[in-house]
């Protein structure tokens, strides 16, 4: 008997490791974002398997829907004649100092699995809990609207203030020796 | 079922008016002015709502993430006074600097917003959301000067350390959760005495939290960004900064400082682990923000360091509220106080006609008792109150602070920032001296008192000379708000 998920897990996982690989290895930024594509959908496809399937469905909308766009848009703006910047020619200093930054960070992330491995998750809500009470989207959007109505609120706040601040920034005015075109 | 929400009007109202302001502001785009009055009327709203508000019981709402007590409602009051004090004293620089925009005041209310809900705060995804709307308007506005390229450089460097150490918080935030199940400040810390196997972890990510704030509050090391984002800053925002963003941090720091229960043996080394983090940092505050002080010729940055040393100061009263447990009116006395100085100082230091591109300098105040007796007296009053100098406001928040520092078993922080108060008193009495006995540089710019901000600045300097000739009355007012209920 193969277990499935576990199998489903390493598929994901290496695809994950793979595309990220080519998000940094790769020379053409459009490659880069379609290499991030497949590192977003093997994420998705881990939220799935640990029984989060709204934030699976959510990642594929917002991350390889909406952001995937804005990047690709981003450097369809950017691009144009600029010349490719070549990892390899760069200073052996900074390769050896984002070497070293990986290496502690890998590290720092091994220790941490370590040190997570004997514990229980926490909280009320287990997977038989959940499905009882109609599933992740219906909890999900009761405790939004309930219990979490406050952070909600205070979201669109701060995308309001986002708004403004970009208007305020972005637009063109005819100051004295100021920003026009 | 329908959430009682009654006895959050002040913050309600303050979320009503920034929509009404930025309605008005669309419905008459030519002029800044209906903007300005409806802030103001916001403003002046929520502090009364406040004020009126103000009783001994608090109440805990929104599923425990929203607490009503008189700290609240006392800091939101203050907060708002404090924005319409820089709006009505800062108008002609906003017009000199062509900033005087609608949108300057929406982002101001939104900051007041971020700042109150931050220090009402019980949980932590509620404290990231409030801090992210205190400090996004921050990063905007420190860059509203847009032709002048420090203003530009000052916004994204604020931006992109702002924007990691809010990264720091989440990953910290995230370890609290993961290790005791839950981002409710009182549950994390009922949970936290246990002493389980997830208790590396949540010290873990209650010092990653810890020094998220610390950043926010400049402590050293993580002072770096403060002179330049002051400098590059327009002047009313970096007095924002100064007031209204480093009192919020402050409170909401306290807060989470005591997230954890340090009372069980158990916690007794991470509790020491904590108390020498906040112990070098003050020192280090005390010690970069006063030796570089006395170095600096522009006076937007000499303030920056000067409220590095601040920063000292107000965390040897948080190293004061460990023991007895959670004593923050000195804290609290020195929150009011330092505002009460800063916002005359920045109200002041807005008059000066420099230009923007090389800033107000020590050279420009040569003279001024000739030029302007009444503003020399001003600054003098301000700056005195900085030194620390008895009568002035700025003598009973050093002397609470030392006390509750030294009640702590901090001797030898205490004699540092005594010397650190030595060394300060220099830079601050140099531009004194600076005022009365030279006169006139060539080339020193010249001030331009207007009515508002010199009607702003005598509140905020009676203010410092009545809370420093009779301080009991306001010690005893703060001494009766407990941290957490």
């Amino acid at each position: 008997m193969i277990d499935y998920s576990l199998l489903a897990f390493f598929i994901f996982s290496s695809i994950a490791i793979f595309g990220s690989l080519m998000v940094v290895f790769k020379k053409n930024p459009v490659a880069s974002a379609f290499a991030l594509v497949a590192v977003f959908f093997s994420f998705a496809g881990l939220y799935a398997l640990m029984s989060a399937h709204l934030v699976a469905a959510l990642q594929i909308l917002v991350y390889t829907g909406a952001i995937m766009v804005l990047f690709v848009f981003v450097i369809m703006l950017l691009n144009q004649d600029l010349p490719v910047e070549d990892l390899k020619s760069s200073s052996p200093f900074f390769k050896a100092v984002s070497g070293l930054g990986v290496l502690v960070l890998v590290y720092a992330l091994v220790r941490v699995a370590i040190l997570a491995r004997g514990m229980e998750p926490k909280g009320s809500l287990t997977e038989d809990k959940i499905a009882e009470q109609g599933g992740n989207v219906k909890l999900i959007a009761e405790s939004l609207f309930s219990d979490h109505v406050l952070p909600f609120e205070l979201t669109s706040f701060l995308l309001l203030g986002a708004i403004v601040a970009t208007i305020a920034l972005a637009k063109r005015k005819n100051v004295a020796g100021g920003l026009k075109s | 079922m329908i959430p009682d929400i009654q006895p959050m009007k002040p913050w309600i109202c303050l979320s009503a008016g920034i929509l009404i302001t930025l309605l008005v502001s669309v419905i008459r785009t030519e002029s800044k002015r209906p903007a300005q009055i409806s802030a103001l009327l916001t403003l002046a709203a929520s502090a009364v709502f406040g004020f009126s508000g103000i009783s001994a019981e608090s109440q805990v709402l929104m599923s425990g993430a929203f607490e009503v007590s008189s700290l609240t409602l006392v800091s939101l009051s203050a907060m708002c006074g404090l924005a319409a004090m820089f709006i009505l004293g800062t108008g002609h620089y906003l017009s000199r600097e062509k900033i005087h925009i609608s949108d300057y005041y929406h982002l101001l209310l939104i900051l007041v917003l971020g700042a109150s809900v931050l220090v009402a705060s019980r949980n932590l995804v509620v404290t990231f959301i409030a801090l992210e709307v205190m400090s996004l308007p921050a990063y905007t506005l420190a860059g509203f000067r847009r032709n002048d390229s420090r203003s530009n450089e000052a916004a994204l460097k604020y931006f992109i350390l702002g924007g990691a150490m809010g990264a720091v918080f989440l990953l910290g935030s995230s370890f609290i959760f993961g290790a005791t199940g839950s981002l409710d400040i009182s549950e994390v810390f009922s949970q936290s005495g246990a002493g389980s196997a997830g208790s590396l972890l949540l010290y873990l990510g209650h010092l990653l939290v810890m020094v998220s704030f610390l950043f926010k509050v400049a402590a050293a090391p993580l002072h770096f960004w403060k002179p330049d984002v002051y400098e590059g800053s327009p002047t009313p925002v970096s007095g924002l900064m100064a007031t209204i963003i480093t009192s919020a941090a402050f409170i909401s720091l306290l807060r989470l400082i005591h997230l954890v229960d340090f009372s069980p043996a158990s916690a007794g080394a991470y509790l020491d682990l904590v108390r020498s983090t906040i112990r070098v940092a003050a020192m280090g505050s005390l010690l970069i923000g006063s030796m570089i002080m006395i170095t600096q010729r522009n006076l937007k940055r000499m303030l920056a360091y000067s409220s590095i040393t601040h920063t000292g100061y107000l965390l040897l009263g948080v190293l004061g509220s460990f023991d007895p447990k959670m004593e923050i009116t000195s804290v609290l006395v020195y929150l009011l106080g330092y505002a009460a100085m800063s916002t005359g100082v920045f109200v002041l230091l807005s008059l000066s006609k420099a230009p923007s591109d090389s800033g107000t300098e020590l050279i420009d105040l040569t003279g001024l008792v000739k030029r302007a007796p009444f503003l020399t007296f001003l600054w003098s009053v301000f700056l005195f109150s900085m030194a620390g100098m008895p009568f002035t406001v700025g003598f009973f928040t050093k002397y609470l602070v030392f006390m509750a520092s030294l009640g702590g078993g901090e001797t030898g922080l205490v004699i540092v920032a005594a010397l650190c108060t030595v060394i300060g008193a220099y830079a601050y009495v140099r531009p004194i001296a600076l005022m009365t006995m030279r006169d006139a540089a060539p080339g020193a710019t010249d001030w331009e008192p207007t009515i508002g901000s010199q009607i702003v600045a005598v509140t905020a300097a009676g203010f410092v000379l009545l809370l420093g000739i009779i301080p009991n009355a306001m010690i005893q007012y703060l001494k009766g708000i407990p941290l957490i209920h």
